[in-house]
């Protein structure tokens, strides 16, 4: 008679189980996205990302069946290390992301863990060839400038100048993989090359190299590495009275460039990068109306340097966009694919949905491709002052306005 | 005194149209209201992207398409080769309504199409001039009944038919014969420069009487039939309405079909010496065989659909494609079934194991 007691007690407690609230039937649900990013080491790329995320997902507004869906950014710091980076990845999948804004180091182990999760994984810094590949990373995008495209379009912007180019890279895995892309870029066209070298990271003092650009023949350098060589190149360049004009990687409008060169600010004119469009055919409004609203919530990005004229300099939200417009692509991949809980919906959805990007341009992927910046979008800018305006002898770069850096 | 007169007399003048007053505007029968929709092929899609109005007129459109045939001369696979040239400086996203199966870049591609769910996807900058070419494979049941000629193999023949022809709803009636004139310079005038004919509207005087027409596109077939060593050669033109099939008797056993298919001008039959009504009648003809000849010229969508466009239909003999294995899906919803159906019998089972238990 006592065990029947206690099977009745038992049901009865298990009966009440069943009446415990349903989740799904609250009326709003907070979903987090992870942004994995190298926060301690390049604090611009860190911040810029994780503000970019933090804007959409404050504004993103997704609802389901009655079910308000809210985004809250919770940030994991790489450090620069893939390691670092691949295990913040599982971390942010146990602590319950629906996806993760990476800057893209260690991508190369990280997108499995996200994979068996079902969860996306958008790069949304690093352009590295093989981190993205939709057949065989169904879970890995990109809403950044890829280097194929930067490499491409350097060389069909420098090879009819006749140029003789020294290509200079550094041994980080970034400058890596620019000397991947550019040799490919350049091998049909392998006379345009003077030389091809590769510096160390950390180098102090690259004289001795950008000497032997000098001897072997260049007539143009074109530097893909981080800030620090950039800097370090022109210096040496400059500082012996060569006035080799000087393309670079996006790592060109990075503001460490400039901070590393507020005593010679004529040192930085003429130095021309490659990046992706902040303005689209539309015009200006769209990207000053996001910068506008980045400014307003998480202050303005001062770069550390003045103009000739002494006004502060700041450094335009370009790569905060992409980070933004993922959060949006997310969110209406979320709206489609009827909420949260089917995962591997919210995967196939990301393939279908297209959402007004932060530069007024359309921002999206698809199944043959989950790269949300197209190879045509790489535009070209040259400083001059410490700020910087789009070229004008590129077909693309000259139909887009200049974005102010002023302050 | 003469300016009153001038003034009197124009108002008589004007007064004395009462006829051309009473008379109604009336467009001619339009042809997305009278003819079938497709092709273009229109697959539903989730969000439409139309390619910027800028482009309009200056998108050339031009497919090959291939349909692939079994012995008896079903289809079994049908590629489309889709190039269109963009002719001005700016940014294009737009995407084509197609019921694929695998999108590629085709030759000389300016940029890799991308796919969706029922759509190529293109996404850009053209420099001022910017080539997209695609391969696409379609599904052969949505694309093949859209084809505009069919192959029929018999035991002794090939019969290829004209399958482009339909009956639409237009009229007949009294109309104002200057304004129908400049009509049919206005489809003449599309014709020749392969847009879109616009403007068609005539003054009517009394009723419209409905009529039925037949509306088909000429086609020109051309190809050979290859059985064994003999190879035959053909070439005939079919109107759709007074000719519609080609009949090529006393081929062998297992004949080998390769054939290329196009539109070809349509008869302009307008006439000045025409009764003004036989006059209508032909240039509704015209109207309606040209639309409907567009609509073969375009069998993918164009990027801009009032543009110039011109598609070539190859057909041949050639193996079913061999198709993978259909991978087994994760099955949420057959697997649902089950775990439903034990959790109803383990709710059931388990409070009476656990009573028996008790009381045992």
């Amino acid at each position: 008679m006592r065990r029947l007691i206690l099977v009745v007690g038992l049901c009865a407690a298990l009966a009440g189980c069943g009446g415990h609230k349903d989740p799904s039937s609250t009326k709003t649900k907070t979903v987090t996205i992870a942004v994995n990013a190298p926060f301690s080491k390049t604090p611009y790329v860190g911040q810029t990302i994780a503000d970019g995320a933090a804007l959409a997902a404050s504004k993103a507004a997704v609802d389901v069946n009655g079910v308000k869906y809210r985004f809250r950014i919770k940030r994991y710091d790489t450090g620069l290390s893939p390691s670092t980076a691949a295990r913040n990845v599982r971390k942010a999948i146990s602590d319950g992301a629906v996806a993760v804004v990476d800057e893209g180091t260690g991508v190369d182990a990280s997108w499995q863990f996200a994979r068996d999760a079902d969860v996306p994984l958008a790069i949304t810094y690093q352009g590295g060839e093989g981190l993205v590949d939709a057949a065989k990373r169904p879970n890995v995008f990109r809403i950044a400038p890829t280097d194929h495209g930067m490499a491409f379009r350097w060389a069909e912007y420098l090879i009819p100048k006749k140029l003789k180019i020294a290509v200079i890279t550094d041994d980080s895995s970034y400058g890596q993989q620019g000397a991947k892309a550019l040799h490919e870029a350049f091998s049909e066209n392998m006379s345009s090359v003077a030389t091809k070298l590769t510096v160390p990271a950390d180098a102090p003092d690259l004289s001795p190299q950008v000497l032997r650009a000098r001897r072997a023949g260049a007539t143009a350098l074109l530097v893909w590495a981080q800030p620090t060589t950039i800097a370090s190149v022109l210096s040496a360049a400059r500082s012996s009275g060569w006035k080799v004009p000087v393309y670079s990687s996006p790592t060109g409008e990075d503001p460490l460039v400039r901070q590393q060169l507020a005593n010679h600010p004529d040192w930085v004119d003429g130095l021309t990068f490659a990046s992706g469009r902040p303005t689209a055919e539309v015009g200006a409004g769209p990207f000053l109306s996001f910068q506008r609203d980045l400014e307003n919530r998480y202050g303005v990005q001062l770069v550390g340097v003045k103009t000739p004229d002494g006004a502060q300099v700041v450094q335009p939200p370009d790569y905060a966009m992409y980070s933004y417009d993922f959060v949006n692509v997310l969110a209406a991949a979320i709206q489609r694919a009827g909420g949260t809980g089917d995962k591997k919906k919210i995967l196939s959805a990301l393939n279908q949905v297209t959402v007004a990007g932060a530069n007024g341009d359309q921002r999206g992927f698809n199944e043959n491709n989950h790269e949300g910046v197209v190879d045509d979008d790489v535009y070209f800018a040259t400083f001059d002052g410490m700020t910087y305006r789009p070229v004008k002898d590129d077909p693309l770069s000259a139909t887009l306005v200049p974005i102010e850096q002023r302050r | 005194m003469s300016r009153r007169t001038l003034v009197i007399g124009l108002c008589a003048a004007a007064l004395s149209v009462p006829s051309v007053a009473g008379a109604r505007t009336v467009s001619l029968p339009w042809p997305p209201q009278v003819l079938p929709p497709a092709p273009p092929l229109a697959p539903k899609v989730a969000g439409p992207l139309a390619i910027s109005p800028r482009f309009f007129r200056r998108v050339p459109n031009q497919e090959r398409v291939v349909v692939g045939l079994d012995a008896d001369g079903t289809p079994n696979a049908v590629r489309v080769q889709q190039t269109l040239t963009l002719k001005r400086l700016g940014d294009y996203v737009f995407a084509i309504p197609a019921p694929v199966t695998t999108v590629l870049p085709g030759p000389g591609t300016g940029s890799p199409p991308g796919r969706r769910t029922n759509q190529i996807l293109w996404q850009g900058f053209s420099p001022g001039i910017r080539k997209l070419s695609v391969l696409a494979d379609l599904r052969v049941a949505e694309s093949a009944p859209l084809l505009p000629a069919k192959v029929h193999v018999e035991r002794t023949a090939v019969v290829i038919e004209n399958v482009t022809g339909v009956t639409a709803k237009s009229y007949t009636a009294d109309v104002e014969p200057v304004g129908l004139g400049q009509v049919v310079e206005r489809i003449r005038n599309a014709i020749r420069r392969g847009f879109t004919a616009e403007g068609l509207n005539v003054e009517v005087h009394g009723k419209e009487q409905p009529v039925d027409v037949r509306v088909a596109v000429p086609l020109l077939v051309s190809g050979t039939i290859r059985s064994g060593d003999v190879v035959r050669r053909f070439k005939a033109a079919l109107d759709g309405i007074h000719r519609t099939t080609l009949r090529l008797a006393g081929v062998g056993r297992d004949p080998k079909i390769s054939m290329r298919v196009r539109t070809v001008d349509v008869p302009d039959r307008v006439r000045a010496t025409q009764s003004v009504r036989d006059q209508l009648a032909n240039t509704i003809d015209l109207e309606l065989a040209y639309a409907r000849k567009r609509q073969y010229d375009q069998f993918l969508a164009a990027a801009d659909p009032t543009g110039h466009s011109s598609t070539t239909y190859v057909y041949r003999t050639s193996p079913r494609p061999v198709s993978a294995a259909p991978i087994e899906t994760s099955g949420s919803g057959g697997n649902t079934v089950g775990w439903v159906a034990l959790v109803v019998v383990l709710a059931a089972a388990l409070p009476v194991a656990a009573v028996v238990w008790a009381r045992s």
